[in-house]
């Protein structure tokens, strides 16, 4: 982790330098990529070429462990250039016409793959550019290989549950993470009761984001109870019915009692407690209500969950808007005509605010 | 290296609390996130070379 260290140290103040630290986990790196080069030049000298490939992938993994992103991605260059692409296995015609499933070859695919997309999760890679025959597209987030890979066909096509389940969540979390609440939801609550994943996330971050997304992207009525149609990843596959809830669901009541504001938030809300509901959310609406006076900084949604999280950051003034648009949808609908002050009174926020 | 070892993913926690160290506005949690952080790399150096096979 030497070069990560180093990255981290200097960039800002945010991590003081310790320089024993930093010799120690350089002189190990450079111990180990020693023998990576020793091994390297032996394979260049008296072994074919998948020797070569290996000791070039070893070589890269292990830049990727330490974090050196500049050489990882010098490396990598200088594979693809000599022919030796790292994910070479999967897409050459020789690896297509063995007697492989396709599972097999997915599963190749994503441990060939994960070198690059392991380092982007590390490094926070928003900006990535990633260039196809002189085209470079700004990847809007970490999640890369999603883009990339032909994973969810492959997956589709031989993966195990397991398997789909894990893609669930991941891409899921890619969908949270470029704002498209309504479909992260979707698949983070089907991969609710068979959650895996916990390479990426623990269990109640899991859960956080799931009843987070689908507070937003499910109606009133489906937070109880949900039974839906629709179709995994491509039109053609036959569609399936899947029942499910999110308020009654045992994972979901397992969780929440250790997430107070959360269960607060979905409760207020299906129960139209609006003011309870806005002070849960969090955001600028709750300055103009009655509670700031007794509790100045009340735990908010946004102030533990939203602005705190590196994926859900970028879009926290958004979902506190849209949710607030949900909660005074959810009013006026069931009524035909509603005076200012039965508003104010049911959000708990001044006619000043409403007015606004 | 063979095919079938499937590489261990690293410490998720350590791009989130660098995310929580680099926000002026998460003061409150810089000092734990500061202290996870460093234990995340420390933890992650004494990683043993699996990948030479």
């Amino acid at each position: 982790m030497g070069p990560y260290y180093k990255s981290v140290t200097s960039a800002s103040n945010i991590l003081p330098l310790d320089k024993t630290l930093l010799a120690e986990m350089e002189a190990a790196n450079e111990e180990e990529l020693k023998k990576l080069d020793e091994r390297l030049a032996e394979a260049e000298k008296i072994e074919g070429e998948s020797e070569i490939s290996d000791a070039l992938k070893a070589r890269a993994n292990y830049l990727t462990r330490i974090g050196d992103k500049v050489h990882f991605l010098c490396l990598q260059h200088f594979a693809r250039l000599h022919g030796m692409n790292l994910g070479a296995i999967v897409t050459s015609p020789k690896a297509r016409t063995r007697k492989d499933t396709w599972a097999r070859v997915a599963h190749r695919h994503h441990t060939h793959y994960r070198p690059t997309w392991i380092l982007l999760l590390r490094h926070s890679d928003r900006d990535h550019q990633h260039g196809q025959g002189g085209k470079v597209r700004r990847l809007p987030v970490p999640f890369v290989f999603l883009v990339d890979l032909p994973l969810h066909r492959l997956i589709d096509e031989g993966g195990d549950w397991d398997r789909r389940n894990r893609l669930k969540v991941y891409t899921g979390l890619h969908f949270l993470s470029i704002r498209q609440f309504k479909r992260g939801g979707e698949l983070l609550l089907d991969a609710l009761s068979t959650f895996t994943a916990t390479e990426l996330l623990s269990y109640n971050e899991f859960v956080g984001l799931t009843v987070i997304a689908n507070t937003l992207g499910l109606k009133r009525v489906d937070l109880k109870k949900k039974v839906r149609t629709f179709s995994i990843f491509y039109s053609h596959m036959p569609a399936l019915r899947v029942h499910s809830q999110l308020i009654n669901a045992p994972e979901v009541n397992q969780v929440l009692p250790e997430i107070p504001v959360l269960g607060d938030l979905v409760k207020n809300l299906y129960e139209c407690h609006y003011d309870k509901f806005f002070v849960a959310l969090g955001g600028e609406s709750l300055i103009h209500t009655p509670l700031m006076l007794i509790i100045p900084f009340p735990a908010t949604l946004e102030q533990t969950h939203l602005i705190p999280s590196r994926l859900l950051s970028p879009h926290a003034r958004f979902y506190t808007r849209e949710m607030r648009i949900l909660a005074y949808t959810q009013l006026l609908e069931s009524y035909r005509s509603l005076t200012l002050d039965s508003l104010c009174s049911a959000f708990g926020v001044g006619k000043n605010w409403v007015d606004a | 290296m063979a095919d079938e070892v499937v590489l261990p993913i690293p410490n998720l926690t350590i791009p989130q609390n660098l995310f929580v160290l680099s926000n002026p506005a998460l003061e409150h949690l810089h000092d734990n996130a500061r202290k996870d952080l460093l234990e995340g790399i420390k933890a992650d150096r004494t990683y043993s070379s699996i990948y030479i096979t």
